[in-house]
C-alpha cells in the first residue's frame, strides 16, 4: 500500500520525468557544445576555415 | 635587353617560353606600371584577325584570381598580348622545392581556382575552357591567394565544347590524349551531347599522342583553335589528328590533378586509370572523395560543373563524417529527450485529468449522500453514477471508493431491515398546510394555497388538483382509496378520484370530521356557531349541531396561519360531535340529543386541545402555558377515567386502534379500559413534535429535525434527517408522508421488508448481542452474556440456554472451524467454556489465565495484521515489514475480521451498542457500510434485525452496482415521462 494513489504517480511522476528530460536536455545542451567546439577546432586543422 | 613595343611598352626580361610564345616582363611606360608582354608563337601561321578575336576575349575577363589582359599590339610582325603581371612565383616551383602546402591551404587555393573556372566557364555564349590548368600555370601571390595564369591556350567554346590544342601530361584529361574511358553500358539519357563527345573520342581513340617533354604542353596548330566545330589536329609528335571535343570537364580534371599533385607532392599517372588514391595519411578521405570523382577516366563521372565541385569543398566541414555523425548524435539525442520530455508529460497530463475526475467524483459522492439524506434517491443514484467513470478510456482513473460507497448507499443493496425507505421527493407549488394518506396508502394529498393536490403514490402523479377555501384550515378526507370529501371553494364536497367527478356539495365549511365508520361527515365554516352533518353515501344533510354562541379558535388572518391544534372530532358512529372553542371550551356535543351534551370545559384557559374517540372513551389533551392535560372520559358513563398533568407539551393520536400519547420524547399507546402503557417508540433526549402510529410502526419526528421510525417492539428502525422540523408525518399501509409549512415539498417513503433476503426469522424478544451462523450453515447461534440460543434455518428454537455469572463475563466468541461451530465464552477469573452450536452442550471447559482487561486482539488477513484494543482505534500493519498501513474506525471496538476475496469485512460495535460491518478494498478504503451485519458466512453477508430477522446478501461487485444504478435510472426515467 503506497501513500500516493496511482493517479498521484501518473502527476507525479510525469512531472519528475519532465524535469528529468529538461534536466539531461541541458547536460546534452553542454556536452555536445563542447563536443561541436571540439570538432570543429579538429575540421578547421584538417579543411581550414569554412569556405563562404 | 630594352625594347619599346608600341611606343608604350618596354620589354626588361623574358620570364618564360612556353608552346604558346614568349613571355615578357615589361612596362607601361606612361603608367609606370609592370605589365606581362606575351609575344604569340602562332604570329605567323594564324590570322592577325582570329589572334584579335582571342585577344578581345580575353580582354573582356575579370576576375580576383585571373590576370586582367589590357591590351593586343603588332610590332615587327610579332603580336604581344598584354597583361597584368602578377608577382609570386608559379606552384611548380614550390613543388620543385619540395615543399608540400598544407591540406587547407590546398583547400583554399582549390576554391579560388574554382572561383575562377566557374567565372570562365559561364562567360557567354558557351564558356571559356582554360586547357592548361597546371601548377605551372598557378601563380601563388605574396599574399597567400592564387592566380590562375597563361591563357595561351584558352577556348571559347562551342555547342558541343572545344577541339583540343594541347596538353600538359598527368595534367591534362584523358580525353586531351584522346583515352576513351566513357562506360559502355551508360544509359541513353545522358544527353546528345554526351553521344557526340562519345563519337568523336571513338574516332580519336585510334590514335594516341605521345609527349616527350612532361612539363612542356603540347600545342596544337592554331588554324583548329576557336571553332566550336570539330576539326582536325596534329601535335608536335602526334599524326593523322581528327577532331576532339573538350569541355568544362577537362579543366576540372586538371584542376583534380594539379590539387593532387600540391596535396601528395606526387604527379599524377597521364593515364586516368592507374591514378593512385590518396590514402589518410596523406590526405583527409573527405579531399581524396573529391579528387578522386574530379579524376574520375570517364568524364560522367566527374564534377559536371566547376560549380558542383566548388561546393563539394565549401560543404567540406557540413558534409564530414564527424559532423554528419554528430548531427545525428543531436537528433537522436534531442528525438529521444523529447519523447522522455512527452512521455512525462502525457502521465502527468493523464495524472491531472484522473486527479480531477477523482476530485469531482468526491464531489459527487458528497452530493450524492446530500441528495440521500434529503430523500432523493433517484437524484443521489444519479449523482454518484455521474463519479462513476465510463470505461470509455484507458486513462480514466478506476471508480474511487468514495463514489462506489455513495453508490452503494444511494441503492441500499446492503440495507435489509424492514425499513422506509426513500422513495421520491413530492414537490408541491407551495408549501403545505396539511397532508392527508388514504387508508391503504395508495394515493395520498397535500392541501396548501387555495388547492389541494391529489397524487397516486406509487408514482407521485398527481391525478387531481382541486380547488379549495381559502384558509389554513381547510381540510382533506379520504374516504377510501378513490373517493375524498374535502372543504371545497364552492362547499364541502366529496369527490371521486378515478371519475375526477364532483359526487356532491354541501355548504360553506372549511373544518371537517369524519366519524369512524366513514358513514358521516361533520362540516364548520371557519367561525361559525354551528356544525352540518352530511351523509356520506349521498351528501344529505341530516344534521345541525349548534355551538350557541361559540366558535372554534380562527386566527385573524387564517389563509396562511395555523391557528393551532383544536379539537373538531367525531366519534366512530358519528353521534358525538367534539370540538373545542376560542374561549378554551370543550364540549362532546350529542347532536341527535343536545340534552345529552356533555360539557368538559365550558370557559377555560386551555389555548390548544388535541382530542379523539377510541370507543366510548373521548381522550383530549390540553395545552396552556407550560402545562399540558391529558383526560380520559368514558362517554357512555360520563365518568372521568383518569388523565395526569405533564410540564412538557403532549401529543396525541386517538382513533379505534387505541390512543396514542407523546410526551418529550416518550410515546406510549395506552390501553383505555385498563390503563396500561405500552412503549411504542423512545427518542432519547429530543422532544417528539409529531408522530404517526400504526399498529406495525411508529413515524415520529422530533424537534432535532430528525424523524425516526420504531418497529412494533418500539426499535427503532431508523432515522432521517430533514432539512427542518417536520410539522407533518403521517404513516399508512407501508407508507410515510413528512413535510413542513415552510418548504413546497413533502418527501415520501416506502416500507421495504426485504422478504427475498429472509434466512430466518427468531423471536424479537430474546435479548442477544450477537447472532452467527453455524460453519455448516445449518444453526444460527443468538447469544449475549444472560446465555444463547440456537435455531434450525426454519426459524424453529432448539435451545435456549442461561450462563452462569453473567456479571464477570469478559468476551464471547464464535468460532468457526473445519471440525465445526462453538460459542467459547470467558469469564474474568480465567474460565473458558465452550458451547456447540449444534446443541448448545457444553463441549469443554478450562481454567485458564485471567485475561487482560483491554480486549486486546489480532486478526488476520493475507497481507496484513490488524490489532484492536478496547481504548485504542485499529491499527493494520503489514504482516512482511510489520509496517503501519492504516488505521480503522476510531469510535467502535473492531469485533471481526474476514477476508473475502480482495475485500476485507471488517465489524464494529459503536459507542452506542450498535452493530455494523464496512466493506474495505484492499487499501482499506471503505466501500460500503453494513449496518446490521452480524456474520460473514462464505460469500454470504448476513444482517441481524432487532425485527426478529437474519437475512443475508452477497457482495455485489461494482459492475453489478453499475447494472443496478443503470437500471435504476432508465426506471426513474420511464416513470418520469409517464407522469409528464
Amino acid at each position: 500500500m503506497s501513500d500516493l494513489s496511482g493517479s498521484q504517480l501518473l502527476f507525479y511522476g510525469g512531472i519528475a520525468v519532465m524535469i528529468l528530460a529538461a534536466m539531461l536536455a541541458g547536460l546534452c545542451a553542454v556536452f555536445f557544445a563542447i563536443q561541436g567546439k571540439r570538432l570543429g577546432k579538429r575540421l578547421e586543422q584538417e579543411y581550414g576555415k569554412p569556405l563562404s | 635587353m630594352s625594347q619599346i613595343i608600341a611606343g608604350v611598352y618596354e620589354i626588361q626580361n623574358k620570364i618564360g617560353a612556353g608552346g604558346g610564345g614568349v613571355v615578357y616582363l615589361g612596362r607601361h611606360l606612361r603608367l609606370d606600371k609592370p605589365v606581362v608582354l606575351k609575344a604569340d608563337k602562332r604570329t605567323l601561321a594564324a590570322g592577325i584577325e582570329t589572334l584579335r578575336r582571342e585577344v578581345d576575349m580575353l580582354k573582356g575577363l575579370s576576375q580576383t584570381y585571373i590576370p586582367q589582359v589590357y591590351d593586343f599590339v603588332q610590332e615587327d610582325g610579332v603580336v604581344y598580348t598584354v597583361m597584368d603581371y602578377i608577382e609570386g612565383e608559379s606552384l611548380d616551383k614550390l613543388l620543385a622545392r619540395g615543399q608540400r602546402p598544407a591540406q587547407p591551404e590546398v583547400i583554399r587555393w582549390a576554391d579560388q581556382l574554382l572561383q575562377a573556372l566557374v567565372y570562365l566557364h559561364g562567360q557567354p555564349p558557351y564558356g571559356i575552357l582554360h586547357g592548361d590548368i597546371k601548377p605551372a600555370n598557378i601563380m601563388l601571390r605574396p599574399g597567400g591567394d592564387v592566380c590562375l595564369i597563361d591563357f595561351n591556350i584558352a577556348l571559347a567554346l562551342g555547342e558541343d565544347g572545344a577541339v583540343k590544342v594541347g596538353f600538359s601530361r598527368g595534367y591534362a584529361s584523358p580525353e586531351h590524349y584522346g583515352a576513351d574511358y566513357i562506360r559502355q553500358n551508360r544509359p541513353a539519357a545522358v544527353g546528345q551531347a554526351s553521344s557526340i563527345r562519345t563519337d568523336s573520342r571513338i574516332r580519336k581513340s585510334e590514335e594516341t599522342q605521345t609527349v616527350a617533354d612532361a612539363d612542356k604542353t603540347v600545342t596544337l596548330p592554331a588554324t583548329s583553335r576557336g571553332t566550336g566545330s570539330s576539326v582536325s589536329a596534329s601535335g608536335s609528335t602526334a599524326s593523322k589528328k581528327k577532331g576532339l571535343m573538350l569541355d568544362v570537364r577537362s579543366d576540372i580534371y586538371s584542376l583534380g590533378a594539379t590539387l593532387y599533385h600540391m596535396i601528395s607532392g606526387i604527379r599524377p599517372e597521364q593515364d586516368a586509370r592507374r591514378v593512385k588514391p590518396l590514402g589518410a595519411d596523406i590526405c583527409s578521405p573527405q579531399v581524396w572523395f573529391i579528387l578522386g570523382k574530379a579524376m574520375a577516366p570517364d568524364p560522367e563521372d566527374r564534377y559536371q560543373s566547376a560549380e558542383e565541385m566548388r561546393l563539394a569543398f565549401l560543404q567540406l566541414h557540413r558534409k564530414d563524417k564527424r559532423v554528419i555523425r554528430r548531427k545525428r548524435q543531436i537528433a537522436a539525442a534531442a528525438a529521444s529527450l523529447a519523447a522522455l520530455f512527452l512521455f512525462g508529460g502525457s502521465c502527468s497530463f493523464v495524472g491531472l485529468k484522473q486527479l480531477e475526475q477523482i476530485q469531482t467524483a468526491l464531489a459527487l459522492s458528497e452530493y450524492s449522500a446530500g441528495a440521500l439524506s434529503q430523500g432523493d434517491v433517484t437524484g443521489a443514484v444519479r449523482q454518484a453514477m455521474q463519479g462513476i467513470p465510463d470505461g470509455k478510456s484507458p486513462l480514466e482513473a478506476p471508480a474511487t471508493p468514495q463514489i462506489q460507497k455513495a453508490l452503494t448507499d444511494a441503492l441500499g443493496v446492503y440495507e435489509l431491515s424492514d425499513d422506509f425507505r426513500a422513495l421520491d421527493a413530492v414537490s408541491l407549488p407551495a408549501a403545505p398546510f396539511g397532508i392527508a394518506v388514504s387508508p391503504a396508502g395508495s394515493r395520498f394529498a397535500a392541501v396548501y394555497a387555495y388547492e389541494a393536490a391529489v397524487f397516486e403514490t406509487d408514482t407521485q402523479r398527481e391525478i387531481a388538483r382541486l380547488p379549495i377555501q381559502n384558509s389554513a384550515l381547510a381540510d382533506l378526507i379520504f374516504l377510501d382509496e378513490t373517493r375524498i370529501v374535502y372543504a371545497g371553494e364552492a362547499g364541502v364536497s366529496a369527490y371521486d378520484l378515478d371519475t375526477q367527478s364532483v359526487l356532491w356539495e354541501g355548504d360553506v365549511a372549511t373544518n371537517l370530521s369524519l366519524s369512524g365508520d366513514g358513514e358521516i361527515v361533520a362540516a364548520v365554516d371557519r367561525d361559525a356557531a354551528h356544525a352540518l352533518l352530511y351523509r356520506i353515501s349521498d351528501g344529505e344533510k341530516i344534521g345541525e349541531c349548534s355551538f350557541g354562541d361559540l366558535h372554534l379558535p380562527v386566527a385573524v388572518n387564517d389563509s396562511f396561519a395555523d391557528p393551532g391544534n383544536y379539537v373538531f372530532e367525531l366519534n366512530q358512529d358519528g353521534s358525538l360531535l367534539a370540538v373545542s372553542f376560542q374561549n378554551g371550551g370543550l364540549t362532546v356535543f350529542d347532536w341527535r340529543s343536545p340534552e345529552n351534551d356533555r360539557i368538559l370545559y365550558e370557559e377555560s384557559d386551555y389555548q390548544q386541545f388535541e382530542g379523539g374517540f377510541c370507543g366510548k372513551y373521548f381522550a383530549f389533551t390540553a395545552e396552556k402555558g407550560g402545562e399540558a392535560l391529558f383526560a380520559l372520559i368514558d362517554t357512555e358513563e360520563d365518568v372521568y377515567v383518569g388523565g395526569y398533568e405533564s410540564a412538557d407539551p403532549l401529543l396525541l393520536q386517538v382513533d379505534e386502534t387505541g390512543i396514542c400519547l407523546a410526551d418529550g420524547s416518550l410515546l406510549v399507546r395506552l390501553d383505555p379500559d385498563t390503563m396500561e402503557e405500552r412503549e411504542l417508540a423512545y427518542t432519547g433526549s429530543v422532544p417528539i413534535t409529531a408522530f404517526s402510529a400504526t399498529r406495525e410502526h411508529v413515524l415520529a419526528a422530533t424537534n432535532d429535525g430528525c424523524f425516526s421510525f420504531f418497529d412494533s417492539g418500539a426499535n427503532r428502525m431508523s432515522t432521517e434527517s430533514a432539512a427542518e422540523n417536520c410539522d407533518f408525518v403521517e404513516l399508512e399501509s407501508g407508507y410515510a408522508l413528512v413535510g413542513n409549512r415552510s418548504q413546497p415539498n413533502l418527501r415520501l417513503l416506502q416500507l421495504e421488508d426485504h422478504k427475498e433476503a429472509q434466512l430466518l426469522s427468531y423471536d424479537a424478544r430474546y435479548p442477544h448481542k450477537e447472532a452467527r451462523i453455524s460453519q455448516d450453515g445449518r444453526r444460527a447461534m443468538l447469544f449475549g452474556p444472560q446465555g444463547f440460543c440456537i435455531y434450525d434455518m426454519e426459524g424453529n428454537l432448539l435451545v435456549k440456554e442461561e450462563l452462569p455469572d453473567e456479571a464477570h463475563i469478559y468476551d464471547q466468541q464464535f468460532r468457526k472451524t473445519g471440525e465445526g461451530s462453538w460459542l467459547e465464552v470467558i469469564w474474568y477469573d480465567g474460565t473458558v467454556c465452550c458451547y456447540s452450536a449444534e446443541d448448545g452442550r457444553m463441549i469443554s471447559k478450562e481454567r485458564g489465565q485471567e485475561p487482560e482487561k483491554d480486549l486486546y486482539e489480532e486478526f488476520f488477513t493475507d497481507k496484513y495484521r490488524i490489532e484492536s484494543s478496547l481504548h485504542d482505534a485499529p491499527k493494520v500493519y503489514e504482516r512482511d515489514s510489520d509496517q503501519l498501513v492504516a488505521t480503522l474506525e476510531e469510535d467502535s471496538y473492531l469485533t471481526y475480521v474476514t477476508q473475502v476475496g480482495e475485500s476485507i469485512i471488517t465489524e464494529y460495535i459503536s459507542a452506542a451498542g450498535e452493530r455494523y460491518g464496512l466493506l474495505l478494498d484492499e487499501e482499506f478504503q471503505k466501500l460500503a457500510y453494513l449496518p446490521g451485519l452480524c456474520d460473514v458466512s462464505g460469500d454470504q453477508l448476513v444482517f441481524d434485525y432487532k425485527s426478529g430477522n437474519l437475512r443475508q446478501s452477497r457482495l455485489y461487485s461494482l459492475q453489478e452496482l453499475i447494472a443496478l444504478g443503470e437500471t435504476y435510472l432508465q426506471n426513474s426515467s420511464k416513470e418520469e415521462r409517464r407522469i409528464s
